[in-house]
């Protein structure tokens, strides 16, 4: 009960995040929003029982992708335009 | 116009979704499970890795993951060509403020131990190869973005990563074909002295278990950490602006 519950509320977020990461004019506050959706996605994956999976979520979708969105903005512009 | 075509495709997508996820076999029942029940009683005793996932991903399917270095090394190639012949001029680029350069300077020691913790311990716990060197990759990126690329170069150069990415490859490959005499992608070193102790039902685990699989995650984490790392240092140093 306790764990649908949970589920629920992970999936839910993951939803409102991922909308937010394309609504926003703001390219950083995006990709901040994406690695959020990354990283619950990867508590998701842990309550389905795949660390494994989880693992690789967490390290490269909101780690390594949060950086790379990074370091290309910093090489253009932080506002999305039109 | 774009409009409705834009919704017309969301609700066809949508409902394929919804369909898709109605008639979805309930989580945790496979409908064959034969495979499943042997990779369960058998996996442990056979490859002598106590993580079932690890002993599927790099001893009954060691394909696939070749497949999958192979795609990265070509990614990684792909990445340093495009980015070589870049043009216009360089792009100054600031380091960040004290307060992120302070928590860069405590946490990242910590992210590549955890890291490698993740690489040697493959064949135990959730992780392996891959996932290791994501972790230990993401501490270069915390530093490249904190500090700037030129403090930056004493430490990670390029021509050490590359060197380090084709020896992680050649050293996995090299692993898969030492077990020729039986199959590609044996574990020859299971049973045997080295690696080779084969633990019985369930137990804390034991580093010295698990034949070529440690060593093949050892070799897959050098050539991902490094792969990932030289993409990073190659968007960073190469990040050029476009000619006015």
């Amino acid at each position: 009960m306790i764990e649908d519950f949970a589920q629920i509320m992970v999936l839910l977020i993951i939803i409102s995040t991922a909308y937010l990461a394309i609504k926003l004019k703001d390219l950083l506050g995006a990709v901040i929003s994406l690695s959020i959706m990354s990283l619950l996605l990867s508590l998701e994956f842990y309550i389905l029982q795949a660390p494994d999976v989880a693992i690789a979520e967490a390290g490269i979708g909101a780690g390594l992708t949060t950086a790379i969105y990074v370091l290309a903005i910093r090489g253009t512009k932080r506002m999305e335009e039109g | 116009m774009n409009k409705k075509i834009g919704f017309l495709a969301f609700a066809v997508v949508f409902v394929f979704l919804f369909l898709s996820a109605m008639y979805m076999h309930p989580f945790g029942e496979p409908n064959e499970k034969d495979m499943d029940n042997h990779f369960i009683e058998k996996g442990q005793n056979d490859t002598g890795a106590n993580n079932i996932v690890t002993s599927v991903v790099f001893d009954y399917r060691g394909y696939d993951t070749l497949g999958e270095a192979t795609v990265l090394f070509t990614a990684v190639t792909g990445v340093a060509v495009a980015f070589s012949m870049a043009y216009g001029k360089k792009k100054e680029m600031k380091e960040m403020s004290k307060i992120v350069r302070t928590v860069t300077n405590i946490l990242y020691s910590f992210i590549i131990i955890f890291g490698f913790y993740i690489i040697m311990h493959g064949h135990l716990t959730p992780g392996g190869g891959f996932q290791g060197g994501a972790v230990v990759a993401s501490a270069f990126a915390l530093l490249v973005i904190s500090y700037s690329a030129l403090k930056i170069k004493g430490i990670l150069k390029k021509e050490n990563f590359s060197v380090s990415e084709c020896s992680g490859l050649f050293a996995f490959i090299a692993l898969a074909f030492l077990g020729i005499s039986t199959a590609f992608f044996y574990n020859f070193l299971a049973g045997g002295t080295v690696f080779g102790n084969i633990p019985a039902g369930i137990n804390p685990g034991d580093l010295n278990t698990g034949g070529v699989i440690p060593l093949m995650n050892i070799a897959v984490g050098v050539e991902v950490l490094s792969g990932i790392g030289l993409i990073i240092l190659y968007m960073f140093t190469y990040g050029k602006e476009a000619k006015e």
